[in-house]
C-alpha cells in the first residue's frame, strides 16, 4: 500500500468519524414521585440523586430501581470512584461516602453552606460551596478555595456542579450562566457559554476533550470545547435539565421537571 | 415653618413606628411567605435550608411553581416577621406578602 493509499483511507476513516451524531433514543422513567437531579454512572447502572425526596437511586437502564440509599439530606452533583459514591448534602452541609451498602461522612477541613457538588479523579476531589460562591479542591487532605463571589471572569456566583477533568476543574457557575475553567492549581484559564443565553448553567460534564453544559430554563444542552467554541445544541427533549452524564456511546440528561433521564446515543 | 417641620418630623416617626411594628409582628401557626425569584431546585432547597435554622419553625414545603413558602411553627412558639425577612434575603432571594393561613387555605 503505497503512502498515497495510506493518506487517502486516513482522510475517509476521520470522515466516517466526524459524522457521528448524537440522536436521541428514548426516556428512562423513573417512579413516579423522583425528581432527578444528578447523576453517576455505575457499571452499566445509573446512580441518580434525587433530593425532593431525600434519596439516592441506582437504576438499570429500564428505570427499575436495583438499590436505595436514603440517609442523604437533598443530595445533589453525585460522583463515582472504584466503588465509592460521593454524594453531597445540600440540607445538612455534609459530604457522604457510600461504599458497599454502608454510608459515612467524609471529613473535610472547610465549612460548607449547601455543598452542590463532589467531583473525583485520582486523590483529588473537588465541590461546589453553592452559598458561598466558591469551589474546593481536596489533595491528600489538604484543602484550598478556589474562586470567590463575583460577576467577573474567574468569579463565581452561585456555583452548582464542578467536574475535574485531566488537569483541568470546570465550573457550573449557575446564576453567571456560564461555565468556567480553571487549573487545578486553582488559576483562572477561561469563561465559556456566556454568549449563547444559558438560563442558569446547572450542570456539566467533560468528556473526550468536550464540555456539556444544562441550560435548565432553556431546556437545553450545549456542547463546547475548551477553546469555547460552540459544538453543538440540544434541545426538545428536556423539563428543566439540572445535570447530563457522557459516555463513550450515550449521554443521559436528568429532568429535573419530570420523574426521567434522557438519553441520546451516538450514531 | 417650624409647624411645617414639625408635621414632617411627626409623619416620618409615624411611618417609622408603623415600620418598626410591621417588622416585629409576630406570627403563629401557617405562614405562607411569597418570595420573589424562587424557582430552581437549588433556590428552593437554599430557602428550606436557611428557614429551617429559625426558632420554632417546625416544617416547610416550598411551593416552586407559585414562588411561596409555607412554614409551619411549633405549638406555642412564634416566629417574626423581621427574622422571616433576615432568612429569606440570606437564602438570597426577596420576601413580599407574609400572611398567617388556616388549613384551609
Amino acid at each position: 500500500m503505497n503512502k498515497g493509499t495510506i493518506l487517502l483511507l486516513s482522510v475517509l476513516l476521520l470522515s466516517c468519524q466526524s459524522e457521528k451524531n448524537w440522536s436521541f433514543s428514548h426516556k428512562i422513567a423513573l417512579p413516579e414521585t423522583a425528581r432527578p437531579l444528578g447523576m453517576a454512572m455505575g457499571e452499566g447502572d445509573l446512580w441518580i440523586s434525587d433530593p425532593e425526596n431525600d434519596k439516592i437511586l441506582r437504576i438499570d437502564q429500564g428505570g427499575d430501581v436495583l438499590e436505595e440509599i436514603t440517609e442523604v439530606y437533598r443530595p445533589m452533583h453525585i460522583d463515582r470512584s472504584d466503588d465509592k459514591l460521593f454524594i453531597p448534602n445540600f440540607y445538612n452541609d455534609a459530604i457522604s461516602v457510600y461504599q458497599n451498602e454502608n454510608i459515612r461522612p467524609l471529613p473535610v477541613d472547610a465549612v460548607f453552606d449547601a455543598p452542590a457538588s463532589v467531583s473525583v479523579l485520582d486523590d483529588l476531589i473537588a465541590f461546589a460551596d453553592f452559598y458561598n460562591h466558591r469551589t474546593f479542591l481536596l489533595r491528600n487532605g489538604t484543602i484550598f478555595q478556589i474562586s470567590q463571589e463575583g460577576r467577573t471572569d474567574g468569579l463565581l456566583y452561585y456555583p452548582t456542579d464542578v467536574k475535574l477533568y485531566k488537569d483541568k476543574l470546570v465550573v457550573a457557575d449557575a446564576y453567571n450562566n456560564r461555565i468556567q475553567v480553571f487549573d487545578q492549581q486553582g488559576n483562572f484559564i477561561k469563561v465559556i457559554g456566556w454568549q449563547e443565553n444559558i438560563r442558569v448553567a446547572t450542570g456539566v460534564d467533560v468528556f473526550d476533550d468536550k464540555i456539556f453544559v444544562t441550560d435548565y430554563y432553556g431546556g437545553r444542552v450545549l456542547v463546547y470545547d475548551f477553546e469555547g467554541v460552540l459544538l453543538d445544541i440540544f434541545e426538545g427533549q428536556f423539563n428543566k435539565p439540572t445535570d447530563v452524564l457522557v459516555t463513550s456511546d450515550k449521554f443521559y440528561v436528568a429532568n429535573y421537571g419530570e420523574n426521567s433521564v434522557s438519553v441520546y446515543t451516538l450514531d | 415653618m417650624k409647624q411645617i417641620s414639625i408635621i414632617i418630623v411627626a409623619l416620618i416617626s409615624l411611618v417609622g413606628i408603623s415600620y418598626a411594628q410591621e417588622q416585629n409582628t409576630t406570627l403563629k401557626g401557617k405562614i405562607k411567605v411569597q418570595v420573589d425569584g424562587l424557582s430552581c431546585p437549588f433556590c428552593a432547597y437554599g430557602l428550606e435550608k436557611k428557614l429551617k435554622t429559625m426558632e420554632g419553625v417546625a416544617e416547610i414545603k416550598i411551593d416552586v411553581e407559585n414562588a411561596f413558602a409555607l412554614l409551619t411553627i411549633e405549638e406555642g412558639k412564634t416566629v417574626t416577621e423581621a427574622a422571616i425577612r433576615e432568612n429569606v434575603k440570606k437564602a438570597g432571594f426577596t420576601s413580599r406578602e407574609i400572611t398567617e393561613v388556616t388549613d384551609d387555605e
